[in-house]
């Protein structure tokens, strides 16, 4: 073999290299659905106790009390404090996350609604879950309550959209058995047995 | 010899051209290529729905659209609505007064950008149906479009046997209970 002919094949070698590096990103998937892309991370380090400092209520009552959350925390940014999140006791996560989360309040208009999670995806990963509180509610700490009128548990719904924000989707049952359960019910207080399932689902 | 060299760079030509398509093809970008909006909303019947309804209509579904509005978002996904149109059957709560009426809802793809919601109402075209609808406020949806209160649960299908169906909960109610509720609450039409 003379020498240009080795320099041939040793580049088409490398080109084929090179197009096997430059595969495009796993699309979503085929259905449209975008449950592939919950992220990937040992539980064990998911489980860990700390506390949401950043979270704090105006103390209002009044309807459209404003919830003055601010809490952001991104992968570049977050250290040993701010990884820990512990919401009434529940720990939800202390993962090597590279997703950005966001809690704001919002008006939004349609006084059915409580709190939304938006769970935004790049093609290939979720990037950031924005939470968001109505302040058309009346949101109060350690109410233990799902009534407006009496102050929304702010902690709770917490729990919920944080559920969301790790790639927990609604639990619908009759009898209300999970902290994603599709409708503000004292169940969403703490995490359940099913939860802690569905966790290991995703994260195993 | 001279042949064989002349296949193997035809070759290697081929192989580095695909790799460049191959690259050029690559999604870089990090942007947002779609969005799941999950709402925990407070469980309501049609007859408290009625009560914050600006109108309850009757019709038949006659088109869906989907829109990518041009609106401040800061991401294109979040930008994408539905947007519904009936045939107006009746005026069962407040009189609106039009053959049609287009509302909108939250989700829908264009091109690569989906924008999806859990508890956004699902139609097809033909469909009978019942709904609750909320007039924009405070730009709720966009650009003026009304909605449906209480999202999924503001749409109830209307059965030939007289009853409707909230699929959503997956509870059936009858039809003239329903209206005759609805229309005490703010006066018949």
């Amino acid at each position: 073999m003379t020498y240009k002919t080795k320099k041939t094949i040793t580049f088409a070698i490398l080109a084929a290299l090179t197009i096997g590096v430059g595969t495009a990103p796993t699309a979503l998937a085929g259905d449209g659905t975008v449950e592939a892309y919950y992220w990937q991370a040992d539980p064990a380090t998911c489980y860990n106790t700390g506390s949401l400092d950043n979270m704090t209520v105006d103390g209002s009552t009044g309807n459209g009390a404003d919830v003055e959350t601010e809490l952001e925390v991104t992968v570049g940014t977050y250290n040993a404090e701010m990884n820990q999140i512990t919401i009434i006791g529940n720990t939800w996560w202390n993962c090597n996350f590279s997703t950005h989360f966001d809690v704001a309040s919002e008006d939004m208009a349609d006084s059915n609604d409580l709190a939304s999670e938006y769970s935004h995806f790049t093609s290939t990963a979720m990037s950031q879950s924005e939470i968001r509180f109505n302040t058309d509610q009346n949101w109060g700490t350690s109410t233990n309550s799902c009534n407006s009128s009496s102050n929304l548990d702010i902690e709770w719904v917490m729990n919920h959209e944080f559920g969301h924000g790790i790639g927990l989707k609604h639990h619908v049952h009759s009898t209300p058995n999970s902290v994603m359960h599709d409708e503000c019910d004292s169940i969403i207080a703490n995490l359940q047995t099913v939860d802690d399932t569905a966790i290991d689902i995703h994260y195993n | 010899m001279k042949m064989k060299k002349k296949s193997l760079s035809l070759v290697a030509i081929s192989v580095v051209a695909i790799a460049m398509v191959g690259f050029i093809s690559m999604d870089f970008s990090p942007e947002t290529k779609s969005t799941e909006m999950n709402v925990l909303m407070k469980a309501q019947t049609p007859f408290d729905l009625a009560e914050q309804a600006d109108y309850v209509i009757e019709g038949t579904v006659i088109d869906m659209k989907v829109v990518l509005v041009d609106m401040p978002k800061e991401r294109d996904a979040d930008r994408i609505f539905t947007e519904v149109t009936l045939s107006v059957d009746a005026d069962i709560m407040n009189n609106y007064g039009e053959d049609t009426i287009t509302f909108a809802i939250f989700g829908g793809q264009v091109g690569e950008l989906t924008f999806s919601a859990n508890v956004s109402p699902e139609f097809t075209i033909g469909e009978k149906v019942l709904v609750y609808i909320g007039e924009n406020k405070e730009n709720y949806t966009y650009q003026g479009r009304n909605y449906v209160l209480g999202h999924s649960q503001g749409v109830l299908e209307i059965k030939d046997n007289g009853t409707l169906v909230d699929k959503f909960r997956e509870t059936v109610y009858d039809k003239e209970l329903v209206i005759s509720k609805s229309q005490q609450i703010k006066g018949p039409l």
